[in-house]
């Protein structure tokens, strides 16, 4: 069958992003072994120096030889970088130099000791984290890691050695490996070395090595590293079959799903699952149900804990709201097409009697397409049971029971007043509905309490007889028990009604304050007044302030930030920022990137993901994010990157508009004006022939009059080339208005100036307002406008026509009337009189009809209006309207001296 | 007396020719450069009176010539600019050049602004009561006549006039006016000087909407014009 054949897209895609991935980035090589003392490092520096030998750059970031001679020996002749020291809590550090080796850029790179901690104040508190960095860069790294440090290894590691990992590095980062190479060396060698005292161990852990180091616990430490191994290969093997597509078989599209919460077993459900999955070479993912009820700040740091590491360990998680989690499990695995579901054996509780059994008893009764694999909760570590015992002091709070019994009691103090009245039946009636209130307010276990503390009062304070537990009518016992079931059901059916409800309200809440900033973004022109109302709204929620580098079109990322909130003002925090822009990931405080910044960062990926900026929020204090407070800044990140990536969009969109516009303009232009040009030129070139011919130009009148034919023919020239040169400006938006304040009579001079040759035989008549006030324009472009309007009126009409112009102060503008005493403007020109390149029929020669455009133009960018007003006498009347703004003050003297 | 030295630093071959025609028929001494740093060493070893430079030259930028020249020369320095460079003119006319020429220019015209420029190579003359046409100027006693009535300005009216006079024939442009009489706290406010000259054409000027005495260079500053005798025009009454 040839869809058996196929191999499964997902798989296909992640070896093929693999594939890419190495191609990239550097290549990562594990050296890997089952405890310290096995050889690694001595490994290691034996292949760089194979290397090396084959001419490869390699320089060591950092080798621990603790002073053995033989490795020292190994590492002498590779280049070594020196170590970057670090003061903290006034004692010196050293850690490898990253910046210093990244900017080296060797071939390869040694890094020895993958699990180790930095110290605070390095870029990353991983080891591990620098070499990503590293490889990120495009530089292989050649490091050592024992099995003991793998993150999914660590608690049998526990198990096995009985101690405490501290240092772990995750799964994924072995997945990516390009090659894990297992130094090998037997248990009872490695025993002869230790007592040979060729192992370091490091001072303090002398004492703990002496139980560690046995016969029996290196062997299974041994069989672990060996299996480790060999899971990997399998993997690369698969991988290596699955993208070439052979007709190898390939293993049916397993997906592993395993639901978090805040439980301390979680953790170990967690590291089972991602163990399970990469036997089966399967991807998983991990749900976690958010049903509402509130959490303990043990219990939030749980959760948040748990989060992390299924991130850490390679899975996709899925985050959902939903009272119910075995429905909402049901419905993720649906979509997700799971195959298998990992469920911890639930706990016996007596509650899930009434919630319909536990989470496995639920899915297990429903049939869908996928097995469930249930584990025994791992007995964990010490720190597991020790937040476990936590968990149950946290559902102890005593106010709901005190209101529980406080409510009981009042409704039997006034049942016991009725009581004469309505007699001892009613008043179980009563207790239903206290026991109904109560359920609206109070927790789970507070219900239960008020529904047996009601029916025991019942029983003992009403029914006969009185004021004992004894029922003495058969039908009453029934009554009492028919009571109490149905005043815990009732109860239990409003909690659970009114939990869900507060659900809904947090939802749609959240809801709400997304649309809510959305829309803020939206309404808001331009980044710094939409980053300033967004500050706004989020400071009381988030407690804390926000801010925003943007990168300019060219991808640096601006130094100075949008608001330029003092926080801000130091190189640190500025390079965490350019930091997290640079990588396109999260750094700064409450991160493994940097964590002694006083902010975090949060780029703004686009759909592409590339950066365009980067949000800073720096909280108030101190504290932890909760979820809820994570998901709010991400999506105020998410938001402010659509609308930037929108923004750049719409001004790319106008970009490639106007380039259109300017290759149409081009068009036209060349059409058009190459008559206009060579009009002047055939007349320049006579009229220069005819000048140094020396039979013409001999009289000198007639030389006179041939050199004024020249001039206004290259100042005819000239002005088309103005013309056609403040168009295409103007069009492209090029154009920048140089504002200042200025006469009106100085523009008018400056226009007749301009023209005074075309207007010579005209009689001109200007007259000015006296408190004509100044208007705030780009002189040369408004004179400009002024000219053009004047040669209009000097090209189409008689000669020696006046023309006449009056500038009068209006309210709120000025208006500067052109009028001459020419035949006026057709009916049917007027509609396109400026319109770009149209010439009127019987136009004389020496335009190209873009004076009018322009003026209309510049004086349109002025927020002024141009147009042909109605004509009271012959002639064609041009108006220009500016708008005049508040005038400037101007200090005030006395006449005289 | 030998002739006066104009060295012309324009790299377009045809500029430099009707220049030197045009400038050696009035009896200029031309010598020519085709790229700045040839104009630099010209400049150094014959000394000219007056300098012409171009603004886009080959090797380094016509701004750059003038910040070496001006670094050990006070040589009068004429610019031919192109249309529509305002804020590379009024940078130039602070940095230390002269004055300006828009290409296209006419001959007249040049050969004006390079006699503006050789007489103020002249020793500053002193002479207590300023003459141009109509106008005249009484330092000592601070008032002004025009076409022989005297007419009452204020005293910055006066300062402005004043600085515009010292300069006649020459540009000054709006930073110096604003430094010069009213400080350098009021560089930017050009629109003192929109008013303040205003108000000196209409006390001065024979038609105020047509200036020939306060002349505006749109955008880069004043100038006060060289009147030809005072019979021509003469001053408004009123």
């Amino acid at each position: 069958m040839a869809s058996d054949e196929r191999p499964d897209p997902d798989q296909l895609l992640r070896a093929i992003a693999r594939q890419e991935s190495t191609k990239a980035t550097g290549k990562l090589y594990i050296f890997f072994g089952m405890s310290a003392g096995a050889g690694k490092t001595y490994a290691m520096l034996q292949a760089a120096r194979e290397k090396k030998a084959e001419g490869i750059d390699v320089v060591i970031g950092l080798v621990e030889t603790h002073g053995r001679a033989e490795t020292a020996a190994l590492a002498a002749g590779i280049e070594i970088i020196s170590r970057r020291k670090i003061l903290y809590r006034e004692a010196t550090f050293e850690e490898m130099d990253l910046d210093a080796l990244l900017k080296r850029r060797p071939q390869i790179a040694i890094v020895d000791e993958l699990a180790h901690t930095n110290v605070p104040g390095s870029r990353h508190p991983k080891r591990w984290q620098d070499v990503v960095e590293l490889l990120d860069a495009g530089i292989d790294v050649y490091t050592t890691l024992n099995v003991q440090h793998v993150e999914s290894r660590k608690a049998i590691v526990e198990a096995i050695g009985g101690i405490t990992v501290r240092e772990t590095v995750p799964d994924a980062l072995l997945e990516q490996a390009a090659q894990i190479e297992l130094v090998d060396i037997t248990p009872a060698d490695l025993l002869k070395r230790l007592s040979e005292g060729k192992v370091y161990l490091g001072e303090k852990a002398e004492a703990a090595a002496a139980s560690f180091f046995k016969e029996d616990r290196l062997t299974a430490l041994r069989e672990l590293a060996l299996r480790l191994t060999a899971e990997k290969v399998d993997s690369d093997l698969h991988d290596l079959i699955s993208t070439r597509g052979g007709s190898e078989t390939w293993r049916p599209a397993d997906r592993l799903m395993v639901a978090v919460s805040h439980s301390p077993h979680s953790e170990g459900l967690v590291r089972a699952t991602r163990r399970i999955a990469f036997g089966l070479g399967a991807p998983w993912i991990a749900v976690h149900v958010d049903t509402g009820d509130a959490l303990s700040a043990d219990d939030r740091a749980n959760l948040a804990k748990n989060l992390r590491l299924v991130q850490e360990l390679g899975g996709e998680l899925v985050s959902i709201t939903d009272t119910e989690v075995a429905n909402a499990l049901e419905r993720i695995a649906h979509q997700r097409r799971v195959t298998q579901m990992v469920v911890g054996r639930p706990a016996r509780r007596w509650r899930n009697l009434f919630t319909g059994g536990s989470i496995l008893d639920q899915l297990a009764r429903t049939d869908t397409g996928y097995d469930i694999l249930v584990l025994r909760q791992e007995p964990g570590t010490g720190r597991a049971s020790a937040s476990s015992t936590a968990e149950t002091a946290r559902h102890f709070s005593l106010t709901p029971y005190a209101l529980a019994f406080l409510t009981v009691a009042a409704i039997a103090g006034l049942s016991a007043l009725a009581l004469p009245l309505i007699g001892y039946k009613a008043v179980g009636f009563f207790f239903l509905v206290s026991v109904l209130i109560v359920s609206l307010f109070v927790t789970f276990g507070a219900v239960v309490v008020a529904a047996l503390l009601s029916a025991m009062i019942w029983d003992y304070f009403f029914i006969p007889p009185a004021m004992t537990l004894h029922i003495s009518h058969p039908e009453d016992v029934m009554m009492v028990f028919s009571y109490f079931v149905a005043a815990l059901v009732t109860g239990t059916l409003a909690h659970r009604i009114r939990t869900r409800q507060r659900l809904i309200r947090q939802r749609e809440e959240r809801a709400e304050l997304l649309y809510d900033l959305a829309k803020t973004l939206v309404a808001q022109s331009g980044m710094k007044a939409a980053i300033t109302a967004l500050a706004r709204k989020i400071r009381p929620i988030l407690l804390g302030d926000l801010d925003l580098f943007i990168a300019d079109r060219v991808g640096a990322l601006n130094s100075q930030s949008i608001l330029g909130a003092p926080w801000l003002q130091n190189d640190k925090e500025r390079a965490v920022a350019t930091w997290s822009y640079e990588h396109a990931k999260r750094a700064g405080w409450a991160t493994d990137t940097l964590p002694l910044a006083a902010a975090t960062y949060l780029p703004l990926r686009t759909s592409s993901g590339t950066a365009l900026g980067v949000l800073a929020y720096r909280p108030e204090q101190d504290r932890r994010l909760t979820q809820d407070e994570e998901n709010l800044l991400s999506a105020v990140a998410h938001q402010l990157a659509l609308s930037l990536e929108r923004e750049r969009l719409h001004a790319d969109a106008q970009h490639a508009e106007r380039l259109r516009e300017s290759e149409r303009l081009l068009q036209t232009v060349v059409d058009s004006v190459s008559h206009e040009l060579r009009t002047p030129l055939t007349a320049i070139a006579g009229t220069a022939s005819s000048l140094a011919s020396s039979e013409i130009a001999t009289d000198l009148t007639h030389r006179k009059e041939l050199a004024g034919e020249l001039l206004e023919m290259v100042e005819r020239l000239n002005r088309i080339v103005g013309n056609l040169l403040d168009m295409s400006r103007l069009s492209s938006g090029a154009m920048t208005l140089r504002k200042d304040w200025h006469d009106p009579r100085d523009l008018v001079s400056a226009a007749v100036d301009a023209t005074h040759r075309e207007m010579r035989d005209r009689e001109l008549k200007i007259e000015f307002d006296d408190n004509l006030p100044l208007v705030r324009v780009d002189f040369q472009l408004m004179a400009q406008a002024i000219a053009n309007v004047l040669s209009n009126a000097a090209a189409h009409t008689p000669e020696h026509t006046g023309v006449d112009i009056a500038c009068r102060a209006g309210r709120d503008r000025i208006r500067l009337a052109i009028l001459d005493h020419g035949p006026g403007i057709p009916a049917e020109v007027l509609p396109n009189l400026f319109t770009k390149f149209y010439r009127s029929p019987n136009a004389p020669t020496g335009g190209v009809g873009l004076g009018l455009p322009i003026a209309k133009a510049i004086v349109e960018s002025h927020g002024g209006t141009i147009f042909v007003a109605a004509r009271t006498t012959q002639g064609a009347c041009f108006v220009i309207e500016l708008p005049t703004e508040l005038q400037p003050e101007v200090p005030a003297e006395p006449e005289g001296e | 007396m030998s002739k006066s030295k104009v060295l012309v630093i324009d790299d377009e071959t045809s500029i430099r020719r009707f220049l030197r025609i045009s400038l050696e028929a009035e009896q200029y001494h031309v010598l020519d450069a085709a790229s700045g740093n040839e104009g630099l060493a010209m400049a150094a070893t014959h000394v000219p009176q007056v300098i012409i430079l171009d603004l886009s030259l080959p090797d380094i930028e016509g701004a750059e010539v003038l910040r070496q020249l001006r670094q050990w020369s006070n040589i009068p320095v004429i610019i031919l600019t192109v249309r529509d460079a305002e804020q590379d003119k009024v940078g130039l006319l602070d940095a230390g050049a002269n004055d300006y020429l828009t290409k296209p220019f006419s001959v007249p015209e040049l050969l004006a602004r390079v006699r503006v420029a050789m007489r103020h190579l002249q020793p500053q003359d002193n002479a207590p009561v300023f003459h141009n046409g109509f106008l005249s100027i009484d330092y000592a006693n601070r008032t002004v006549g025009c076409s022989g009535q005297e007419v009452k300005l204020t005293v910055t009216e006066f300062n402005l006039l004043a600085m515009m006079a010292r300069h006649v024939g020459k540009l000054v442009t709006q930073r110096q006016l604003l430094k010069e009489v009213w400080g350098p706290g009021a560089v930017e406010h050009t629109h003192y000087l929109r008013v303040y000259v205003g108000q000196l054409r209409k006390k001065l000027e024979p038609d105020p909407s047509r200036p020939i005495l306060l002349l505006t260079e749109p955008g880069i500053g004043y100038r006060m014009a060289i009147l030809q005798g005072s019979d021509s025009t003469s001053c408004q009454m009123g």
